[in-house]
């Protein structure tokens, strides 16, 4: 395999808005095999990915299933351990209430803990990622009581929480089981800011909704975003929804961003052809849209054993070459828009 | 040729769970008409009737459900004589021999992830162990041979054209290396992966009807497109119906020719497809279609339907949608059930607001 190259060439120098900085992240599972458990491989689920969030912004990642996205966004708070790369996040609570920007991988156990305070996740799954033994309450509640922060007046920023995510304080005795799908994603968004989080890693929280309770669910996303200053990572397949949510969006192709750029930059004027086959894709909500959509040949790559130079090449309907011999580099080739493709400057891709 | 090309009709359809805490209409007076070679999307949100509907259409309501009134009129062309005999499908022993042959073979189905759809908390009578058997991988035979014994069992080919046949379609539906991938047993394969041989086996019966239940909900865009494009090619290769349940209005906008409307188990709205989306005559149409994020149009508060959908053992009076209306009418809708009628050409709405009351 090519070693990795490297990967400082793609972040602002200094930037004092940026919450999180993500550099060279690498998640590989290994495949064993044998009565020995031999590794005899691994699959490359986050490969050498470069990104960065600023305060109170969306950054939306998309990509199709198996891309790395929701590993990519549970390695950020080291739900899996990552292989390599390095993740700084602004921390307020280890710089002693002054901004200060660490490696969460150099971090004990410890500090670790106090950041997760600082940094929270909304699943996809309303029904699985809730307790079902547990009251409303104490759900919300747990977060705090694992950081020692529950106290007497407690009671009262909960209501305030259950209320703020479209709740009534009455629901708080109540168990999971009596809410519908949109209710327990508010209780999963509720339990998710309990702490007063910066970063939210919200993974496909919309996904398992109806368009009327998307909606809803979506506005109180973006109305939460505005009150407490929250970042978010999106994390989503849909690409409307993506691009209404958020202000810059990240392309993931087998376990590495393809491109990644201001939200309209992206969707106007991509300049990966994948971005562009994608955006082809999606199905327009009006009958008279004659789609021209375009049909990606060949198979999705295997990311245990992916192809030679740049993923996309086998499903490309551009590629040269070069593409088959060498990985390109993801760079910033406009202003604040990245991209990993040989032929990036030459192609005229379609937006939508 | 009118009635000729008749493939189902739905005539006031009633279903109803029988639970501990009361009964739930789920269809509470459907109507719904299907023609040969037709696409008829059915949108609406979770809950809203549109897969018991489907269901009911298989006469495979799950229990405690029951069809509690209405007809569902089959008209079943004879592959051989051409002659058509008209059946209705509520009146089947759902463990007959006929309503079995119908199944599968002649009126196909896709339900959204199959595993979870059909769960053993409905306890394995007979009639739901005949729908899982068909229409659910079983975990511990090769993809490929389920594939075989289901085409076999409905199409008249030999074994090795079976094979070839279910090679031809895993490709179709964009299996990558779909000789070797016959061979593999169901838990080699993702769940998307599973969706699409489910698809692929539907398909691969060429049935007249297909029923497709958010079938495509669980996909990528990318593999999406592809499927719903199989599903157009075959269509107008074997000229099959195509009955599409899905909430989303992307997919059924390309999709269908027409499309019904429910809510809490009725017909609202129902209409040419670009009637439907250009000229909603329902309030609660035009609040859905309102509600989806449109790609380009980024920053825009999304509208929302205002409320949640009602307690089905406590179901509003008068029009069902009235508390979450915008276009409430204090006085008329919260009294008055709205009949279905036919407000333009073609176009028909159950709201008072068409209604002279």
């Amino acid at each position: 395999m090519t070693a990795p190259e490297a990967t400082a060439t793609s972040t602002p120098a200094v930037d004092e808005s940026i919450l999180l900085n993500v550099r060279g992240l690498k998640k590989y599972f290994p495949i064993q095999k044998g009565l020995l458990r031999r590794t005899v491989g691994y699959v490359k689920a986050v490969d050498d990915v470069t990104f960065f969030v600023r305060e109170g912004e969306t950054l939306g990642l998309v990509g199709e299933s198996g891309c790395g996205k929701t590993t990519a966004g549970r390695t950020i708070i080291r739900l899996y351990e990552p292989t390599g790369g390095e993740i700084y996040f602004k921390s307020t609570v280890l710089g002693n209430s002054a901004p200060k920007m660490v490696n969460l991988l150099e971090l004990d156990k410890a500090q670790m803990k106090l950041v997760r305070q600082e940094i929270s996740m909304i699943f996809q799954d309303p029904v699985n990622s809730l307790n079902p033994r547990m009251s409303v309450g104490d759900i919300i509640a747990e977060p705090m009581m694992i950081h020692g922060k529950y106290g007497p007046d407690s009671e009262g920023v909960i209501v305030a929480l259950l209320e703020r995510v479209g709740l009534r304080a009455d629901h708080l005795r109540r168990y999971p089981h009596e809410f519908s799908g949109g209710q327990r994603q508010r209780i999963g968004i509720a339990r998710a800011l309990s702490l007063n989080p910066r970063l939210v890693i919200c993974d496909e929280p919309v996904s398992a909704l109806d368009v009327s309770i998307q909606a809803q669910t979506l506005n109180l996303l973006e109305d939460l975003q505005h009150d407490f200053n929250l970042a978010y990572i999106f994390v989503a397949h849909d690409l409307s929804v993506v691009q209404h949510i958020s202000d810059r969006v990240a392309v993931m192709y087998v376990g590495k961003i393809v491109e990644m750029a201001d939200s309209e930059m992206l969707y106007n004027n991509p300049l990966h052809p994948y971005t562009e086959a994608l955006l082809s894709s999606v199905p327009k909500p009006d009958p008279k849209y004659k789609s021209d959509r375009i049909i990606m040949q060949g198979d999705v790559a295997d990311p245990s054993n992916p192809p030679s130079g740049c993923y996309f090449h086998p499903r490309c309907r551009y590629a040269v070459d070069l593409c088959k011999q060498k990985s390109p580099e993801f760079r910033e080739l406009k202003k604040d828009h990245f991209v990993a493709c040989h032929r990036a400057e030459e192609l005229k891709l379609r937006g939508i | 040729m009118e009635d000729g090309n008749k493939f189902i009709e739905v005539r006031d359809l009633h279903v109803e769970f029988d639970v501990r805490a009361g009964i739930i209409k789920a269809v509470d007076g459907m109507w719904l008409e299907i023609n040969r070679g037709q696409t008829v999307g059915v949108i609406g949100e979770s809950g809203c009737g549109k897969s018991v509907t489907a269901r009911a259409i298989m006469n495979m309501v799950p229990k405690p459900g029951k069809i509690s009134g209405g007809e569902i009129l089959y008209h079943r062309k004879n592959k051989d004589t051409g002659e058509v005999t008209t059946i209705d499908i509520t009146k089947l022993d759902p463990d007959g021999e006929v309503i079995r042959q119908i199944r599968g073979g002649e009126i196909g189905m896709i339900f959204q992830e199959p595993m979870s759809s059909l769960t053993p908390v409905y306890t394995a009578g007979t009639h739901i162990y005949e729908a899982v058997s068909l229409h659910r991988l079983v975990p511990v035979k090769k993809v490929g041979d389920q594939m075989v014994e289901t085409i076999m069992t409905y199409r008249k080919v030999t074994k090795q054209e079976a094979r070839e046949i279910a090679i031809d379609m895993l490709r179709r539906v964009g299996i990558p290396k779909p000789d070797q991938r016959v061979d593999s047993y169901p838990h080699q394969l993702s769940g998307g992966q599973r969706q699409r041989v489910m698809i692929a086996i539907a398909l691969s019966c060429e049935p007249e009807m297909l029923i497709a239940d958010e079938p495509t909900t669980a996909l990528d865009v990318s593999i999406e497109a592809q499927i719903l494009d199989v599903m157009r090619e075959l269509q107008h290769s074997v000229n099959m119906a195509i009955m599409f349940i899905t909430h989303n209005l992307g997919v059924i906008a390309e999709m269908a020719e027409e499309i019904v409307v429910m809510y809490m188990g009725k017909q609202v709205e129902r209409a040419k497809v670009v009637d439907l989306f250009y000229d909603p005559k329902h309030p609660y149409t035009q609040a859905l279609l309102r509600s989806i994020p449109k790609i380009g149009k980024r920053g825009e508060r999304l509208a929302t339907i205002e409320g949640m959908v009602p307690d089905p053992f406590h179901l509003p009076t008068g029009c069902v949608f009235h508390p979450r209306c915008p276009m409430f009418m204090p006085g008329k809708c919260d009294r008055i059930v709205p009949t279905n009628k036919e407000v333009a050409s073609n176009h028909w709405a159950s709201c008072l607001l068409y209604e002279e009351v």
